[in-house]
């Protein structure tokens, strides 16, 4: 054999066995690289999943925080400060009696304001408690909370309903009603509206509960942050019972918020 | 495609190497200094060449003292303590069986260290895998080719399979009476540059700033 048919001999076998290795030695580093990738990209989900979850349980411990709070208050209303205010106004028509004219007229008048008092508190109290909105229902409780807001003439607040009302859940009618209380706070707090537009859509495939205000409004930049006002809490909210909140709103044209929940997906947080 | 060329390309990676020399992570502080000592290994080995015709006692230092540096990164690399006790076990005993080869089996003069070139080259691959192993168990959310790490330990098991190929190659073309001395050659120079390619993204990519990556449960951080 010459020493060229040799030297041939050997590139061949060189090359053969080279791209062997290297296609190998690729495919393997090819193979590593896409598993890897696979286990970014799960770790990655897990944590998004774990995020959401975390952030779930701190929202629901905030809103059990809150209820135990707001019931602890409305009990407090209930079974103390109107107690008190009872045996105030007691006290008073035990006065007119003994009292001439003049004070009489006056004591009565001081009777009718306690009075008042009473009433708007044991209201306030029923706003608050747990039990008593699970009891009356979702519209029932909105309608009252509407009654005890309009007397207050700071603003007008009108509801309406569309559909055959049906029952979405205890917990997930109190969240629906800490939407419309964290709304209506809001309007009255930053919005400067003069009326405020409440309705409820019962469609045997969604509810939508929608909030439309005439106030000032505020811009995309806040709506992008959602900084203040309870927007943020307002998405969490409706996130934690398996709902979407859109909210839309520009400068001047006042504020739309409308939350929309499958009835038939149970999503108890 | 020569030795002097060899060495200018060490060279280069040598000065992009002390350019971001405070920027790296001891591993490729390390991984500079290797290069830096490859550099000066290439030079003497031309110079031995060109005056005495003979460069095998540089072959076998540059053979023990290549896997020391690569062990050593590896070292700085990992951070499970067991991991590192059995690569500074593997750097005695491929020291002593370096100079044992040297002195009595492949002679320093005469004979290049084929036997712990096989061995270290065999090491330095089991090393990859364990380092691949560990980037799929505990991966990091940083992308995989930024990751200094990634390159580097594919820049070794290329190399060192490839090595590995060629010494087997040259054994079995030598004992069929085939070696064609320059194909061998060429094929090892093109598999150092390669290697120089994946060294080169390595340094350039790494950072000291970077968090520690592929620390298990349990290691030491």
């Amino acid at each position: 054999m010459s020493r060229l048919e040799i030297q041939n001999e050997n590139i061949g076998q060189l090359v053969a066995l080279t791209g062997v290795l290297f296609a190998l030695l690729t495919g393997f580093i090819a193979y590593f690289v896409i598993l890897y990738r696979n286990k970014q990209l799960k770790n990655l989900r897990e944590r998004e999943q774990l995020e959401a979850s975390f952030r779930q349980e701190v929202l629901k411990t905030q809103i059990e925080v809150q209820d135990q709070t707001l019931n602890y208050i409305s009990t407090e209303i209930h079974d103390n400060i109107t107690q008190v205010l009872s045996f105030v106004k007691l006290s008073l028509a035990s006065m007119v009696s003994s009292a001439d004219a003049e004070k009489k007229a006056k004591v009565t008048e001081v009777r009718e304001l306690v009075a008042q008092a009473i009433t708007d508190l044991r209201d306030l109290s029923k706003s608050l408690s747990f039990e008593h909105i699970v009891s009356q229902g979702l519209i029932r409780t909105i309608e009252k909370e509407i009654e005890r807001v309009n007397k207050s003439r700071l603003i007008e607040v009108s509801v309406s309903q569309d559909g055959n009302s049906y029952s979405l859940g205890e917990q997930r009618e109190l969240v629906l009603f800490r939407i419309f209380q964290e709304t209506l706070n809001n309007t009255l707090k930053h919005a400067g509206a003069k009326h405020l537009k409440i309705m409820l859509q019962y469609d045997p495939d969604f509810f939508l509960l929608t909030l439309e205000d005439d106030g000032s409004g505020f811009s995309a930049e806040t709506l992008e942050n959602k900084s203040g006002s309870g927007l943020r809490n307002i998405e969490n909210r409706a996130a934690l019972i398996g709902g979407i909140a859109k909210i839309s709103s520009s400068p001047g044209k006042g504020c739309n918020i409308q939350v929309v929940l499958n009835p038939l997906k149970q999503q108890l947080y | 495609m020569s030795l002097q060329t060899l060495t200018a390309a060490t060279f280069v990676l040598v000065v992009i190497g002390m350019a971001r020399y405070k920027r790296l992570t001891i591993a490729f502080k390390i991984l500079n200094l290797y290069l830096l000592f490859e550099g000066f290994m290439y030079f003497f080995d031309k110079w031995n060449i060109t005056n005495y015709k003979n460069n095998i006692i540089y072959q076998h230092i540059d053979t023990a003292c290549t896997y020391i540096f690569i062990a050593l990164i590896y070292y700085f690399i990992f951070k499970n303590k067991y991991i590192k006790a059995s690569i500074l076990v593997s750097i005695v005993l491929v020291s002593i069986c370096s100079i044992v080869n040297a002195l009595f089996i492949q002679k320093y003069s005469s004979l290049f260290p084929t036997n712990i070139m096989m061995l270290t080259e065999v090491l330095c691959v089991i090393l990859a895998i364990m380092l691949f192993k560990k980037m799929l168990l505990f991966s990091s959310e940083v992308n995989i080719i930024k990751q200094s790490i990634f390159w580097f330990n594919t820049g070794v098991i290329i190399y060192n399979s490839s090595l590995f190929l060629a010494s087997v190659l040259a054994n079995y073309l030598a004992g069929h009476m085939k070696m064609n001395y320059f194909i061998m050659v060429y094929f090892w120079y093109g598999t150092i540059f390669l290697f120089y390619i994946f060294l080169l993204i390595a340094i350039l990519t790494d950072r000291k700033e970077s968090p520690d990556i592929y620390v298990a449960p349990g290691d030491p951080k």
